[in-house]
């Protein structure tokens, strides 16, 4: 690990970041709408009734804290790498003596950055003109945050082996979309967990997309007992350890086909 | 007349560039079904636990989604691309290839807004047509002529302001 490499690939994101940041503002808001959507649909719903043992304030609070998660989460890299796959723009970053892959973990960090200073400002507003009903304990927090990293993790290397198929499909982006797909009606976006229909909530709770942004929102919304918390960790666990190992098995397999190919 | 004839032969090169890649031809069908399959899916969930919202029942909501995905549709497959064409980051505005298209010996908003056809964007206006269909259907009041006559009024008045507000945006780069 170079320290001072990584400082520096970060400063470099940032600059190029502020440079335009009127356009990363608006993809970040894009990102925003569809829970901002859920949220005004289920807010309305659940006028004066509760859904599902969640009553109005509780699913303004769901969604706000969802926004921030969705956003920490989210990897905006892995719909360019593929690109960088096909078009041979990989080359030049093999050549550095640094590794690709963390360079995109240092772009992805300070991307965060950026992003956070557009959606905080505009949740904050939104909590004050919704009045969420949360409870916040310590222990709930500590556990959101472990949480949290986890499915930063999961949600990256996820991504990121899926765009890796881009070295031998050449149209990897529709994987991609299956699994924002996936994640729209799985991960609590549209829904969340518990208002889902019987079967789709089954297979919500068993797949990974959950443990990407609603497992931690349910924690800090105090949605969960300490069972389902310790369980849901342990899939955590189990599924980032899945994405990590079939990441590294296609990027070592993968590599050895680009050299091959480029020559 | 004129314009006539151009609108087909810009129509029938927009076939030709896209029919050299066939194989996209089965992505973006995918794509287009992957999107009105989520779109169906989370108004099915949301109906699921209420009955109606505000007057709005499942089958009527399924009509709103028709008609957004189906103006949506026309405007990526009549003047979408050729306005993004246009604009971004590397757009023709910006890197100075517009000066061909204000060479020609024609009328420069029409050249501008209609020379690029996406024929693969038909497949989401006929599925969002179809879904629109599906809706009434279920609503089961039957359809009036007055009410068709009507409805083709208010989406071509729609698909208007949608053309003049993205030409209004796009104008925006100069």
């Amino acid at each position: 690990m170079n320290l001072r490499a990584c400082w520096t690939m970060m400063r470099v994101t940032w600059m190029i970041w502020f440079q335009n940041r009127a356009f990363f503002f608006l993809l970040a808001f894009g990102w925003m709408i569809s829970p901002l959507v859920a949220l005004f649909i289920w807010s309305t719903a659940a006028d004066g009734r509760s859904l599902g043992g969640m009553t109005q304030g509780e699913l303004v609070a769901y969604y706000l804290v969802f926004i921030l998660v969705n956003q920490l989460t989210y990897s905006q890299t892995y719909w360019t790498f593929g690109d960088k796959i096909r078009d041979g723009r990989l080359s030049p970053m093999l050549l550095r003596p640094f590794s690709p892959v963390l360079y995109t973990l240092v772009t992805e960090v300070g991307g965060k950055g950026v992003y956070l200073l557009f959606v905080v400002p505009v949740s904050t507003v939104l909590a004050l003109l919704l009045h969420p009903k949360i409870h916040v304990t310590l222990p709930g927090c500590l556990t959101f945050v472990v949480s949290l990293l986890l499915a930063w993790f999961l949600r990256f290397f996820w991504g990121y082996w899926i765009a890796l198929l881009a070295f031998w499909v050449q149209r990897a982006d529709i994987a991609l979309a299956v699994q924002d797909a996936c994640i729209f009606l799985l991960a609590g976006q549209v829904a969340p967990i518990t208002l889902l229909p019987a079967p789709l909530r089954i297979w919500a709770q068993v797949l990974p997309f959950r443990s990407m942004i609603s497992f931690p929102v349910e924690i800090l919304t105090g949605h969960l007992n300490p069972m389902e918390t310790v369980i849901g960790l342990m899939l955590q666990i189990c599924w980032s350890l899945i994405a990590s190992l079939v990441f590294l098995i296609l990027w070592r397999n993968g590599l050895r086909r680009y050299t091959a190919i480029g020559g | 007349m004129h314009y006539l004839r151009l609108l087909s032969s810009f129509i029938r090169i927009s076939i030709q560039q896209e029919m050299a890649f066939r194989f996209n031809f089965f992505v973006s069908l995918l794509f287009s079904l992957l999107n009105l399959a989520t779109g169906v899916m989370g108004l099915v969930i949301l109906y699921r636990q209420v009955q109606t919202i505000h007057g709005w029942t499942l089958s009527s909501s399924l009509v709103l989604l028709g008609v957004f995905q189906l103006l949506g549709a026309l405007r990526g497959m009549v003047f979408g691309p050729s306005l993004e064409r246009l604009t971004g980051i590397d757009g023709e505005i910006g890197n100075g290839r517009f000066d061909f298209i204000l060479l020609r010996p024609v009328n420069i908003q029409f050249l501008a807004s209609l020379r690029n056809w996406s024929l693969f964007a038909f497949i989401d206006v006929m599925l969002g047509a179809g879904v629109v269909g599906f809706g009434i259907i279920q609503i089961g009041k039957g359809l009036t002529w007055p009410h068709l006559l009507a409805f083709l009024l208010a989406i071509s008045a729609g698909i208007s302001i949608l053309y003049a507000m993205l030409l209004l945006f796009t104008s925006l780069v100069f």
